[in-house]
């Protein structure tokens, strides 16, 4: 009977709508075998995820390797009291390993597993003696963000990238609706000026007006993200909570944390205000939302999320590296001086003389990277190290020597004849560059970061 | 075990850039140069099909352009090959292995075997005419901390991997 209706209705399709009703109902009938053929279970220490119909794909997953854990909950999944799990794969290629829907008390289950068991060891590694781990408390909240840090967070934030984002969402929109309204953009420019008295006044609203509108849309962006935030510390890791539509948590063990980042605007910055990262296996190049980030609204705050990893160093007593001031000679020469020539000269036959706005260019560059050279910072002790970078804001970071995977040095032509080099530390996080330092640095660094892998037996991270 | 915390003599930590490093077989050259000739001739080839089928007879200074860009390709190309080939290095230390590659900019890459996740032995049918080999080290770290060795004989490279895998498994008692 439904073949006849649809026959009946056939001829009335052209093969366009036909193509687009058999797509649909492919993909609705694929979703439905993908549900029913999918399997998860916990099998002695391994997570098993089978799936797949035609191609069957079994993965299982060692638990005691399972890196960060992503726990989302759209407002779909909240209807039905589910939530979507996903896991960072340790492995070279990036298997993304996720269970779309998972009963919410399940996903409890799972949380409680991984934050809670007893953890495995408490034998030191360099020892090898057993510490008796002190009465931690099962779950312990360290910030939580309250209406006043959202509306710090939010006033800090970057305008800018806010501004352009609405603008592209605007221009796109205004595009559909010019196919609607037949509506053209002269028109609307049009419009926006004769409601103010003369042209002048115009270019004056429209700043105060753009900035405005950044401030909205961060407001909203900083609402919708970090809503009701908390994180908190259980015996084995740091448990996160956000968002207001849709919500995020994510656990993340400490022992699988490979280095932690903070970093500031200028604005931030005179605000105390930081974004700390952990990073964790894979998390370079991984997609923004699956990173694990933790506003900070009191930078006291900083070494209460360290200190499992390590504390912060203590940087006014220890001597810092610098980098060597050929760095700004370079980078002035490469990014700024040598593209200026070689644009330098067809663009003169079609502009003339305001070729030489090409010197602004140049201004900035030397600016920015003499900043950033006298601003950069590396302090180092016996168990880690910590650099301070940043033009304008700030970064830092704490890496620890035993995360370090690899290590390299590059030498370019002109850092040979100036005997400088750049060192760069490999860890499964992320890539640590520490650029134009003197060669006797570079070596030392790259020769104890080496002594410090290799006298360790056992691998902290090893995914 | 005892504990123990003693200072340590940064001077007197083993050095990286004091080892002396095994240059790769001389034989290697020849893949390279036979690789160089076959992209060159496929550039060539590529360049004059463009110039018989797309541009006009006329344009005399258009085929003049691609012939230089051509020639300056195919010497660039030659002079990295060899300066690279030249430079590049290896060595073996009781915990580690050191690579040392480039021409232009030249990098030392030290890899310790504690954090070598799985390495392998790779021939290509160029590299196997010349009884060659290169052998891949993995680690887990981020792009970029892998670390390659061309060129070496295929005894040589499948006795550094056992040598390796040896390495790895009395290294690591115990992974997290």
């Amino acid at each position: 009977m439904v073949i006849s209706l649809f026959r009946s209705k056939a001829n009335k399709f052209d093969p366009f709508e036909m193509v687009v009703i058999g797509l649909s109902l492919f993909s609705i009938v694929r979703s439905i075998i993908e549900f029913l053929y999918f399997r998860f279970y916990i099998q002695q220490d391994d997570l098993i995820l089978k799936s797949g119909f035609v191609t069957k794909k079994t993965i299982s997953l060692p638990l005691e390797k399972i890196q960060a854990v992503h726990i989302e909950q759209t407002w779909l999944h909240s209807i039905f009291n589910a939530a979507r799990l996903s896991f960072d794969s340790a492995g070279s290629e990036k298997i993304e390993v996720k269970i779309d829907a998972i009963s919410k008390a399940e996903a409890e289950e799972f949380k409680n597993f991984i934050l809670h068991s007893k953890p495995d060891s408490n034998i030191d590694a360099d020892t090898g003696l057993t510490i008796d781990a002190p009465e931690i408390p099962q779950e312990q909240v360290l910030i939580r963000l309250g209406a006043n840090d959202l509306f710090r967070l939010s006033i800090s934030a970057n305008h800018l990238e806010a501004f352009l984002l609405m603008l592209a969402f605007f221009v796109s929109a205004l595009d559909q609706l010019r196919d609607i309204f037949k509506l053209e953009y002269n028109q609307f420019v049009n419009w926006v000026y004769s409601q103010s008295p003369n042209a002048s006044a115009g270019w004056l609203v429209l700043p105060v007006i753009a900035l405005m509108i950044s401030v909205i849309v961060s407001t909203v962006r900083v609402l919708i993200r970090y809503y009701d935030f908390r994180i908190s510390r259980t015996p084995k890791g740091f448990h996160i909570h956000s968002g207001l539509i849709n919500i995020q948590e994510k656990l993340v063990p400490f022992s699988k944390i490979q280095y932690i980042s903070w970093k500031a605007n200028w604005l931030r910055k005179r605000m105390g205000i930081y974004l700390l990262q952990f990073h964790a296996i894979g998390s370079q190049g991984m997609n923004e939302k699956l990173r694990i980030k933790v506003p900070i609204t009191n930078s006291s705050m900083i070494p209460l999320l360290l200190h499992q990893y390590h504390d912060p160093l203590p940087v006014q007593d220890i001597t810092a590296v610098h980098i060597h001031r050929a760095f700004v000679v370079r980078m002035v020469l490469m990014y700024a001086i040598y593209p200026s020539i070689v644009a330098g000269i067809p663009l003169y036959y079609f502009f003339g003389w305001k070729v030489l706005w090409l010197l602004a260019w140049i201004t900035v560059v030397a600016i920015s990277r003499s900043l950033f050279q006298r601003r950069f910072r590396l302090w180092m002790d016996e168990n880690a190290l910590q650099i301070r970078r940043g033009v304008l804001g700030t970064t830092e970071l704490v890496l620890r020597w035993d995360f370090i995977q690899s290590a390299g040095m590059e030498q370019s032509i002109y850092q040979r004849s100036h005997d400088l080099a750049t060192i760069h530390l490999h860890t499964a996080g992320g890539t640590v560059t520490i650029p134009y330092i003197t060669l006797p640095e570079a070596r030392e660094i790259m020769n104890y970061a080496l002594y410090k892998i290799e006298i360790r037996h056992i691998p902290p991270s090893s995914g | 075990m005892q504990f123990s915390n003693t200072a340590i003599d940064i001077a007197a930590l083993p050095k990286a850039e004091e080892v002396t490093l095994q240059p790769i077989e001389p034989s290697y050259w020849k893949v390279l140069q036979i690789e160089w000739l076959i992209t060159v001739t496929v550039l060539a080839v590529a360049a004059g099909a463009a110039i018989y089928f797309i541009i006009p007879q006329n344009k005399t200074w258009l085929i003049a352009l691609i012939a230089i860009i051509w020639v300056l390709i195919t010497i660039i190309y030659y002079i990295f090959i060899s300066q690279s080939f030249k430079y590049r290095a290896y060595a073996l230390r009781e915990k580690d292995v050191l690579s040392r590659t480039g021409w232009i900019i030249r990098h030392l890459e030290v890899c310790p075997f504690t954090r070598i996740q799985h390495c392998s032995v790779h021939a290509g049918p160029l590299e196997r005419r010349f009884g060659l080999a290169s052998i891949s080290l993995y680690t887990a770290g981020s792009e970029g901390a892998d670390l390659r060795i061309p060129g070496l004989k295929e005894e040589t490279a499948s006795t550094i991997r056992e040598f390796i895998m040896q390495k790895i498994k009395t290294d690591e008692p115990a992974a997290h």
